[in-house]
């Protein structure tokens, strides 16, 4: 029996925030697929510093990179997962800068090209309609894309979760629309799905790993003759 | 042994187009699989209507009420395992009819009957320079797949898809650029690469999914009645 491992990230700082319920609605969606395992981080209360571009010495033995921080704990997690759910709440009208900071401290793993073929998914969450959502989503899979992952979406038409934040620090009630297809769409619903959908993406893909390996088939230093 | 499916269309216009090119290194990254079989489709000179949204797709035979040459996109669409769409770029995105085709893939990707779930995608944007809008074109190509519950796949050498720059010789030759890690880049051996990583990843998929059936593990039906 294959393991999957999921894993939750929530780049909010608030108590309860509404990205984390989220998440975790996310990975309770991945944990209905057999063989699932979950875990989730929160990187409130984190010391993570950012990159240090200039530095250039990553990767670093043990640590990856030279700046001792908690992000030592996120680096391990990431390595751990099969698959990946980011969910980060929306700053002007993008990703907040916690989110961005781990994934920018993230070059040593693009190096040593330890998150190849995970599969990811995006959630955001603003405090509107119109805050940002999108942006914050395309650049969470941008980050997947460019690191060689594969991304995955499409819960009832839309690219990734956009949820909408009330003050009471609960996703409930004023996030429901009514849409054409599906009828009535709330923020939770469709974070459930999207966990299951990443979950079986990475299932599937995982079991075809085992038949043959991704990394044997392609490599980027490959001469094209 | 079951043939893995990859299709390749340009949406560019021109006789000879740059994207044509790199979509076609494309496939010829994915042909250096094995098993691999590969489709081009050029959007020249094929008249495609754009969506009314007259809200009667799944017509039956034809997909959509229209019938124009947009049936052959969706057989091939269909067809295909895993899929290379490249685009030129027209102020600062993808072009019309690129969008057309995206538009009017709602009869095959509606939620009663989903047929482009589990394909695996990649994206190509070429423009007349370096920061005309290859990003955006990639990114709103990615987020169709996304949409219909696609895959997305890229990362080669660092893009999050091909952006290429062309010349008006309709040649990509002055597009090099150097790169500390990679050396010389060129957007044909990224979109060589791109090729091959989407072929590798549908060939994986497609593996993986002889043995799990996704269908059964994601069955929207089921799905919610599961979280109570």
């Amino acid at each position: 029996m294959i393991c999957i491992k999921i894993l939750g990230i929530s780049s909010s700082l608030r108590v309860g925030s509404n990205t984390s319920i989220l998440v975790n609605d996310a990975l309770k969606g991945a944990s209905t697929i057999d063989g699932v395992v979950t875990k989730f981080i929160s990187l409130r209360g984190k010391d993570i510093k950012p990159c240090v571009v200039d530095c250039d010495r990553c990767p670093v033995e043990e640590t990856y990179c030279v700046q001792k921080d908690d992000m030592q704990e996120i680096y391990e997690a990431l390595i751990w997962a099969d698959g990946m759910i980011l969910g980060t709440p929306v700053y002007s009208q993008t990703l907040n800068a916690q989110m961005k900071i781990m994934m920018e401290r993230c070059k040593p793993l693009e190096r040593l090209e330890l998150l190849r073929f995970k599969i990811n998914g995006a959630i955001a969450v603003g405090a509107g309609r119109n805050q940002g959502q999108e942006y914050a989503i395309h650049a969470i899979q941008n980050f997947f894309i460019s690191n060689m992952m594969l991304t995955v979406g499409g819960v009832r038409g839309a690219v990734g979760v956009s949820g909408v934040a009330s003050q009471e620090n609960t996703i409930h009630n004023k996030d429901i629309i009514q849409h054409g297809d599906f009828g009535r769409i709330s923020a939770e619903e469709n974070a459930f799905l999207l966990g299951k959908f990443v979950a079986t993406w990475t299932k599937v893909f995982k079991e075809g790993s085992s038949i043959i390996d991704p990394n044997n088939l392609f490599s980027g230093n490959e001469n094209q003759d | 042994m079951e043939r893995i499916r990859i299709l390749g269309i340009s949406s560019s216009p021109r006789a000879g187009s740059n994207t044509t090119i790199l979509v076609k290194w494309a496939l010829k990254g994915a042909m250096t699989l094995e098993g691999i079989e590969t489709k081009f489709i050029p959007l020249r000179k094929k008249l495609i209507f754009p969506c009314v949204d007259c809200d009667c797709c799944n017509v039956e035979g034809t997909y959509c009420v229209q019938k124009d040459d947009m049936q052959e996109i969706y057989n091939a669409l269909i067809w295909a395992d895993g899929m290379i769409l490249g685009t030129p770029i027209y102020y600062q995105t993808l072009n019309a009819q690129m969008k057309i085709i995206i538009e009017r893939c709602r009869p095959i990707c509606r939620k009663s009957g989903n047929l482009l779930r589990y394909k695996v995608g990649g994206a190509i944007a070429v423009g007349g320079g370096r920061n005309h809008g290859q990003e955006y074109a990639i990114s709103t190509i990615h987020d169709f797949f996304n949409i219909v519950g696609m895959a997305t796949v890229g990362g080669v050498r660092g893009d999050v898809g091909v952006a290429g720059v062309a010349n008006a010789e309709g040649v990509i030759r002055e597009d090099v650029i150097h790169s500390e890690i990679y050396g010389d880049i060129k957007s044909e051996e990224n979109a060589f690469l791109l090729g091959k990583l989407v072929a590798t990843c549908t060939k994986v998929f497609r593996k993986g999914s002889l043995i799990v059936n996704p269908d059964d593990l994601y069955d929207m039906k089921k799905a919610l009645s599961k979280q109570k």
